[in-house]
């Protein structure tokens, strides 16, 4: 019983940890994988660059 | 899904039962008001933006969202009623998600109470009305992030008391590693890339990106992973704690 017990709890902990590890690894990766897929909300696309400066850069 | 809408319901329902909810809308509101145009200048910057009204929000959210999320696991360990909420067909997780949504609920309809001060700047000048949305959104998302923290704080203990301050505490330090004081107090000692590591883990630092009206899907993943993962912490402490 007790021994069963201290092993659910081991197991919670555990599983905390993971998590924790899941969480740390999730916002990192999407740090460095989604970058640049935004939604320009404000009324002038302050945020964004104008068809005349992709055109002047080139791209 | 259909157990979490049930879950989901009562919990809603339960909130507007007492006066508990109303004085909390109205506390929320008011503190809202008082740093808009007292801290925050509103009238005195003579600028049609709600910037001084969303500068504030972490903070109010990190005393008043821990007063909401402490009840709802620790209440019902005190009272004995999780028993009976574990004896329903429900999954522990149906429960959590349930739960957690009612309150995140509760929280968009107090911060939706926040319009007249949408209607103010409106009146006054002729603001950027999508950076409000976007900013709107954003207080949303960070309310979430609080509530899932706190949430999973409640469920580690009986005591409410001890759920608000440890909410509190974690929360704080969610929103502190986003500010230029740490930041700048770490960037002495450690290397750029980690420097920017720990800042991306902040509240503050993507409500700060989403508020000027940009939503990056950067900080939408943070905030969903940030939820995920407080959630299913939830579930792992509820079911720790059914060994006791």
């Amino acid at each position: 019983m007790n021994g069963n017990r201290w092993r659910r709890v081991g197991f919670g902990v555990g599983g905390l940890i993971a998590l924790a590890v899941l969480f740390l690894a999730v916002v990192m990766l999407s740090n460095v994988g989604l970058r640049g897929v935004r939604l320009d909300l404000t009324q002038n696309k302050l945020y964004t660059l104008s068809k005349g400066t992709q055109q002047v850069l080139g791209t | 899904m259909n157990k979490v809408l049930v879950v989901f319901r009562r919990e809603l329902r339960s909130y507007f039962a007492t006066p508990l909810a109303y004085v909390f809308i109205v506390i929320f509101l008011v503190l809202a008001a008082v740093f808009t145009f007292q801290v925050g200048g509103f009238l005195e910057r003579n600028q049609a933006d709600l910037q001084s009204f969303f500068r504030w929000h972490p903070w109010l959210y990190l005393v008043l969202i821990p007063a909401i999320s402490m009840r709802l696991w620790a209440e019902e360990r005190n009272s004995g009623s999780i028993e009976l909420l574990m004896t329903f067909p429900i999954t522990l997780w149906q429960a959590v998600v349930g739960k957690f949504l009612a309150a995140w609920c509760f929280a968009g309809i107090a911060l939706a109470l926040t319009f007249p001060v949408w209607i103010t700047v409106n009146y006054l000048g002729s603001p950027d009305n999508g950076a409000i949305v976007a900013a709107y959104v954003g207080s949303f998302l960070m309310a979430g992030g609080f509530l899932s923290i706190g949430m999973c704080l409640s469920a580690a203990t009986r005591n409410q008391v001890v759920a608000f301050i440890t909410a509190a505490l974690v929360g704080f330090v969610f929103l502190l590693a986003g500010f230029p004081l740490v930041l700048d107090f770490v960037r002495g000692v450690l290397p750029q890339s980690i420097v920017d590591a720990i800042a991306s883990l902040s509240f503050f630092t993507h409500f700060d990106a989403i508020s000027k009206g940009v939503i990056d899907l950067r900080d939408l993943c943070y905030f969903a992973a940030l939820i995920g993962f407080w959630l299913a912490a939830t579930a792992l402490v509820l079911d720790m704690k059914k060994a006791e």
